[in-house]
């Protein structure tokens, strides 16, 4: 029996109560989705697209996109690179079972615990993410389903737009989480004006 | 400067790291004349007023390595493509 025992603690935990809104525009830390990333082994390409569909349904979507099914959320991250996502709970494992699933076809490395995932959501969402992000994010440029690796005031982010009007997800590295959300606030209070 | 990445489309410039000419290839180094090709592929290199064929890393998005045409006078942009496309990925000797 050790002498003590290490309780887990999101990325944001820090951030007291991590649901705030301003105006039309909401930020929360989602704590509850597992992440692995999957990058096919070289000459691999066509089994890994057809384990996946064999075992999930659904196909490994092309760049800038995401597929769901299964309980599951594949994010295209880089060639032949997926983020996965899904609730650990229904699962038993992510890690595990995407490492049944393709075998030695793709490396899969558990990233649960490196990146804090937000929730942004509200009407007046891309106005504050105007302030922060270099990508054009009007619904004819960044559709539902997109998603993209960029960086936003020089940190990384993966920013997904979760439906079709203006909830997005961002990923960003946990070490640098507190900065990030720190920009966020400020671009909300910019857009929306300070609470 | 905005470099038109393959996979993600037009990116800033900030996304990216530039590594230099994308000509030059390592010379092997078990040749006779190894000391001098490598004198050459060190010290000898272009610099062109104009196009210039050089390698970009698309660190902050896809981390694709690519081949980029740049006009060195204007920073227009040419044709972009994978390296690993274009065979560029090998090993050296």
């Amino acid at each position: 029996m050790p002498d003590f025992t290490l309780a887990a603690r999101s990325p944001l935990a820090g951030a007291a109560a991590l649901a705030e809104s301003w105006p039309g525009f909401a930020v929360s830390e989602v704590t509850d989705l597992a992440l692995a990333s999957l990058a096919t082994r070289r000459g691999r390409e066509t089994e890994v697209r057809n384990r996946a569909k064999a075992r999930f349904d659904l196909e490994p979507p092309p760049p800038g996109r995401t597929a769901s099914g299964d309980g599951m959320t594949f994010l295209w991250t880089g060639h032949e690179q997926w983020f996965v996502e899904a609730q650990e709970s229904a699962l038993g494992g992510l890690e595990a079972l995407l490492r049944e699933t393709f075998e030695d076809s793709a490396a899969v490395t558990d990233q649960s615990d490196a990146w804090a995932n937000l929730r942004l959501e509200g009407p007046a969402t891309r106005a504050v993410l105007e302030k922060l992000c270099p990508l054009d994010l009007h619904p004819g440029a960044f559709p539902p389903g997109a998603t993209a690796r960029t960086t936003m005031e020089h940190l990384s982010a993966i920013i997904t737009l979760r439906d079709d009007r203006w909830r997005f997800s961002i990923l960003t590295p946990r070490s640098s989480a507190g900065s990030f959300l720190h920009h966020l606030h400020q671009a909300a209070d910019s857009a929306c004006g300070a609470t | 400067m905005r470099i038109p990445c393959p996979l993600c489309g037009e990116r800033d410039a900030s996304e990216f790291t530039y590594l230099g000419d994308a000509g030059p290839r390592r010379p092997d180094p078990t040749a006779p004349d190894a000391a001098e090709a490598f004198h050459d592929y060190l010290h000898l290199r272009d610099n062109p007023a104009g196009w210039h064929v050089e390698l970009w890393y698309h660190e902050a998005g896809c981390r694709s390595w690519l081949q980029v045409s740049r006009n060195t006078l204007t920073h227009e942009l040419g044709e972009v493509r994978r390296a690993e496309d274009l065979g560029l990925d090998e090993p050296s000797p």
